[in-house]
């Protein structure tokens, strides 16, 4: 019965996990190799087909030739999380120090008013954008009655709108994990790296980025992995013609009716973050995979 | 103003800071402070926490501007000289190693700050590194390294980049009483071996004592006394510099049945000696207690008049019976010379 204990207190987690991540993965990856039903669903046989449709099309003839109009959007939407990671970083830096350098009782207001997006539904954030984005919304509006422009320009229903909507989204994973790098730096420090000649410019590049780099990678994933997957965003803002692979999966999902290539799409995307996390668990040799996303949290 | 040989045999000042105040919006950190630290000397600023000692240490680092007052480095203003443009470096309390650098890395920051050629820097690393006697760590992580191993390295930090004066800022705090013996004369050698002035600042008047030529003692922001060990010991310019150095027995002088005289008779325990109850005591009393210390052995004993004084002294086990000391009554005796008077 003691033995017996560990296995017991492990029990929960390991059912909630099993319940909740490996159920729906599985599921996931079986739709995947099984044959799309004509009104959704799937079906047997087993086929490669999803992973197949990802490069070939099947011509009027079932002859199979090669497309890149998934490979573009697979491509699209590295590049668009990529740039959403980066811009974050950048963005989320400066903003981590900020709250760093604070008397530690304004610390916990500021961090406090990062997250406070989280707590209205993404749709609605997202909308909001649309409204201020979009031909009559308020910027347009400002530029014209200022006299800076004639006329709308457009300011929706481009990659750069989309990069935008990704940026406002995930910045707060970006600047969490950083932050809670730079919390730790001991200020003296800094006065140690100024006492030994370093100008502040040096101070930063030398002391302050390196120190800070764990959370900078934390929080490139944690922007990169959900950016990559993200529908919302390019639906709304992206209008729908500039497609990521979350709207695309969505679409065979949907009106699609094409589940097992959405399921393919879906484990590959999946496949393709673990694999990202995997490498940087390896490069950071003595971090364990689970600190580089847990503990900056 | 600039230094100079003054004709009076006056040595050269490299660091001078002249009416020196600095405040915290109300509170006053340091109050006209005037100090003349000559080249190549170990000078010590020593007081009880919170005495501004270093408040002071850090203007001297850059790392704070005096509310007013002038700093001179060889003769030059560096009041608002920030801390990377000042040829000055510190030991910090806390070591403030990077973490993220090896040894030989952080060693070499203030190097490549510098701009030293690469050829320079890998030369002074060892050169450095066995100064302190840590020439096979240069690769390691500094976190792998032990509380006095980690002192070494910010003193080869420190002093790698040749500065013209060194601040530590108790360096030997983190440490324990053994390994603070040791690093003391480790101090002392390097100190004579770098050829470079030393400042420090410490709490502890046995290092102060130990270490240094001169030894400035503070107290709420203010110098009381500058001198020697051997003066600020034997002849200290107030109450407060005479019980913070050593033991001190002060005793009014109307006690002692000095007429016309004012103030308190500083005496240290080791000058005082048991003698018979004689007209040649200087005070009577009864011994109160008795602490044998190995070398010595430390009496109080408790005057007619009421004060407790102590003593201390090696012939004193010879004299009395161990067991049967307290309670006695003896007679105290100590020559003119030994003590001092102090406004009280």
């Amino acid at each position: 019965m003691h033995r017996a204990s560990p296995l017991l207190l492990t029990l929960p987690a390991l059912l909630v996990i099993g319940i909740f991540m490996l159920v729906p993965l599985g599921y996931g990856v079986a739709y995947s190799f099984l044959t799309a039903s004509p009104y959704g669903g799937a079906q047997l046989p087993f086929t490669f087909e999803g992973y197949q449709q990802v490069l070939f099309q099947r011509d009027f003839d079932e002859s199979l030739y090669f497309t890149t109009t998934y490979l573009a959007i697979i491509f699209r939407s590295v590049v668009l999380a990529s740039a959403a990671a980066i811009l974050c970083a950048v963005l989320g830096l400066p903003v981590a120090w900020f709250i760093a350098c604070q008397p530690a009782k304004w610390r916990t207001w500021l961090v406090f008013v990062v997250t406070l997006p989280f707590w209205v539904n993404s749709l609605i954030r997202t909308y909001c954008w649309v409204l201020l984005l979009r031909d009559q919304g308020l910027i347009n509006l400002a530029l014209q009655k200022s006299g800076l422009t004639s006329g709308p320009i457009g300011l929706m229903y481009n990659d750069g709108a989309t990069l935008l909507g990704l940026v406002y989204n995930f910045l707060p994973f970006m600047v969490l994990p950083i932050y809670a790098a730079l919390e730790r730096l001991d200020p003296r420090l800094i006065e140690a790296a100024h006492d030994l000649y370093a100008t502040r410019a040096k101070v930063f590049s030398r002391i302050i980025i390196p120190l800070a780099l764990p959370g900078l990678k934390a929080g490139a994933l944690l922007v990169f992995a959900p950016a990559l997957g993200y529908f919302l965003v390019p639906d709304l803002l992206g209008g729908g013609r500039n497609l990521m692979i979350g709207n695309l999966i969505q679409i065979e999902f949907t009106s699609g009716r094409n589940w097992p290539f959405g399921a393919a799409l879906s484990v590959l995307v999946t496949g393709a973050v673990m694999l990202v996390l995997m490498i940087g668990a390896m490069r950071g040799k003595r971090r364990k995979l689970s600190d580089i996303v847990g503990d900056q949290l | 103003m600039a230094s100079g040989t003054d004709g009076s045999g006056q040595v050269d000042s490299i660091l001078e800071l002249s009416k020196i105040t600095l405040r915290f919006g109300a509170t006053t950190a340091l109050d006209d402070v005037n100090i003349n630290i000559r080249a190549g000397e170990f000078f010590t600023l020593l007081g009880p926490s919170g005495c501004g000692k270093t408040s002071l240490l850090r203007l001297l680092a850059g790392l704070q501007i005096p509310t007013s007052g002038h700093i001179r480095l060889d003769g030059q203003d560096i009041t608002g000289v920030p801390p990377h443009r000042r040829p000055v470096n510190t030991v910090f309390q806390s070591y403030a190693l990077f973490p993220h650098l090896t040894v030989a890395r952080n060693v070499a920051f203030g190097l490549e700050m510098l701009r030293w050629q690469a050829a320079a820097i890998q030369k002074r690393i060892p050169e450095v590194l066995s100064l302190v006697g840590l020439s096979s760590y240069g690769e390691r992580r500094t976190e792998q390294l032990s509380g006095g191993q980690q002192q070494r390295v910010a003193l080869a930090r420190a002093l790698a980049p040749r500065p013209r004066v060194l601040l530590l800022d108790e360096p030997m705090s983190a440490l324990d009483l053994k390994l603070r013996k040791e690093t003391q004369q480790e101090l002392k050698r390097l100190h004579r071996e770098a050829g470079i002035t030393f400042v420090l600042v410490t709490h502890d008047q046995e290092e102060a004592l130990t270490l240094s030529d001169r030894i400035a003692v503070m107290k709420d922001g203010r110098v009381r006394q500058i001198g020697s060990p051997e003066v600020i010991y034997r002849e200290p310019s107030d109450t407060f510099v005479a019980d913070f150095i050593g033991e001190a027995n002060l005793i009014q002088a109307s006690a002692l049945g000095r007429a016309g005289v004012a103030g308190l008779v500083m005496v240290r325990p080791e000058d005082i000696a048991i003698a018979p109850e004689s007209d040649a005591a200087r005070v009577r009393g009864t011994i109160s207690d008795m602490r044998f210390l190995g070398g010595t052995v430390e009496l109080t004993v408790v005057t007619d008049a009421g004060n407790a004084i102590r003593t201390r002294s090696a012939g004193a086990a010879a004299v009395l019976n161990h067991g049967q000391a307290v309670g006695r009554r003896v007679g105290l005796v100590w020559p003119d010379r030994a003590e001092r008077v102090l406004e009280g």
